[in-house]
């Protein structure tokens, strides 16, 4: 299964490059996106609580153009039909797609993250391994349950509203530990380190999901 | 006989406003099952005379048709 | 055979809803603090907790299907989670005058229950468009029911981390479930198994008409075979596979 998941993930990741879609999409997006903030929020420079806010709504919503993208060449080019006549597990389809969705979000969050500390951060971040790793945690979730419901809406007429519509609620739990964790981090003399149930949580989360997406994707392939 | 007992203290109109709700829920659900079973009713004294119809047909040779 | 025990049940439900609603008004103490208001504990709680089982039932239902192929268990799915959603409105329009009633707002964030239940309700809000937006039904029952499990899965997780983004910021606001004296414990009980009653008897209702209809339909296709089906509006909703 590894080899089938290597192939049809060097196969994505070569479509990226060669065209790229989604990653410039998701990045030039969130970087309007924080333009926006600064007006809608009428301020120049924003901390704490309010940071974090603002960084998770932007990455959130950045990855749901990603997620509605992700089958979409699959659905309409035949890829659906190639990949099932393949004899391979199914299930490597869905590790591959996700790991996939996972590489474009961390490239996004590269631009982003640093565009949102110089656009509208007031104090720097003190501590960037922590908020690294909980990025990194959070797009995991975003990753598993982004290509779930990308899967689930694909056959539907109307994938586009559906997508955002099932993926925002689900997600949820991944932004208040996301934000609640983010926050001390984007605090002028927010020493104190990021409270362990934060990541904890994201991380039973990223579990759970991860096993239901491994059990359920198979039915979502067949004809 | 109760009302003696029972005093209405304050607020007691967003208590019979919850528990209206529920009434309210449980009744409009009892009204979308009378809808169905009219329609039920319908299609099924429909079906009755089809099948009468076809039991007139291929049953008794005198009979013409339903009446 | 969906309405077997459904008389015996109907009645079970109500004796037992019309004994919790006496014990609610005629027996438990009033509360110190919330005063008469918190009478609507006893109906917002068990229905909130009744929907919430009903969801993962409607999950549970979604697996055997997944399982066993047969269309029956997304039909039960299905009911369980349109039945849950209803009383999911219940729990929100309860939550919210409950609310207003102590706290003076319609809305408050502070109370995890109801915070989750909107989360919940969005979520499964999407249930139904989702069902008839694909057309193919054997590929709608089987993509409902990978929806059926993931919100299943979701509904514990989404409790805890509302709860904990809550639990050092506000203490729960609305009454406690936890230490009950007795009297109050007794209604709560009696509330809980009326409101379940009541969720199974609707559920059972629910597929009795489904079944019938079913049934229906299969008899005039073998009386009028040429005819197209049931002249007349055609739900969209899905329904018992007939023979």
């Amino acid at each position: 299964m590894r080899r089938a998941t290597a192939a049809v993930l060097r196969k994505e990741l070569r479509l990226e490059l060669r065209t790229p879609q989604s990653v410039p999409a998701m990045a030039l997006f969130s970087i309007t996106t924080f333009v926006v903030f600064h007006f809608a929020l009428q301020r120049s420079d924003i901390s704490g609580d309010l940071a974090s806010g603002v960084l998770w709504v932007t990455l959130l919503l950045g990855a749901m153009l990603g997620i509605a993208r992700l089958f979409v060449a699959d659905r309409e080019e035949g890829g659906f039909d190639g990949f099932l006549l393949a004899p391979v597990d199914r299930t490597s389809l869905f590790v591959a797609k996700a790991t996939a969705l996972l590489a474009y979000l961390i490239a996004v969050q590269i631009v982003a993250v640093p565009a949102f500390v110089l656009l509208l951060l007031g104090p720097s971040p003190s501590n960037v391994g922590a908020l690294i790793g909980l990025l990194a945690l959070a797009d995991l979730g975003i990753a598993i349950v982004g290509t779930l419901v990308g899967a689930l809406a694909i056959q539907s007429r109307a994938r586009d509203l559906l997508v955002p519509l099932i993926a925002l609620p689900l997600l949820i739990p991944v932004l208040i530990c996301a934000a609640k964790g983010t926050t001390p981090l984007l605090t002028d003399g927010g020493a104190h380190a990021v409270a362990a149930r934060w990541p904890l949580t994201i991380a039973l989360y990223d579990l759970v999901f991860g096993l239901v997406a491994y059990a359920v994707f198979d039915y979502l392939l067949e004809d | 006989m109760f009302a003696a007992n029972i005093h209405f203290p304050d607020h007691s109109e967003y208590v019979a406003g919850a528990y209206l709700v529920f009434l309210g829920l449980l009744l409009i659900y009892v009204a979308i099952m009378a809808y169905k079973l009219t329609r039920f009713e319908r299609e099924l004294v429909e079906l009755n005379e089809l099948a009468d119809e076809q039991g007139g047909i291929t049953g008794h040779a005198g009979r013409t048709g339903h009446e | 055979m969906y309405g077997k025990r459904l008389r015996a049940l109907s009645i079970a439900t109500a004796i037992s809803i019309v004994t919790a609603f006496s014990l609610a008004f005629f027996y438990a103490p009033e509360d110190a603090d919330q005063g008469f208001v918190q009478k609507i504990f006893y109906l917002h709680v068990p229905m909130a907790i009744v929907a919430l089982c009903g969801f993962v039932f409607g999950g549970i239902c979604a697996i055997a299907h997944l399982r066993t192929g047969d269309r029956r268990w997304d039909i039960r799915s299905y009911v369980a989670i349109h039945m849950a959603l209803i009383l999911g409105i219940g729990v929100l329009l309860t939550g919210s005058i409950w609310a207003r009633a102590a706290w003076g707002h319609w809305w408050v964030w502070d109370e995890p229950t109801l915070v989750s239940f909107l989360i919940i309700f969005l979520l499964y809000a999407c249930y139904q468009p989702l069902r008839f937006s694909i057309e193919d039904p054997e590929k709608q029952a089987r993509y409902a029911s990978v929806f059926a499990i993931t919100c299943g899965a979701f509904v514990p997780l989404n409790f805890i981390a509302v709860r904990l983004a809550q639990a050092y910021t506000h203490p729960r606001v609305l009454g406690s479930t936890g230490n009950l004296p007795g009297p109050m414990r007794l209604t709560f009980l009696v509330s809980l198994l009326a409101m379940t009653l009541l969720y199974v008897t609707l559920w059972k209702y629910e597929m009795t008409a489904k079944n019938v209809h079913a049934q229906l339909r299969s008899l005039r296709r073998k009386l009028a075979p040429d005819e197209a089906l049931t002249p007349g509006r055609r739900s969209a909703a899905p329904s018992l596979p007939s023979r």
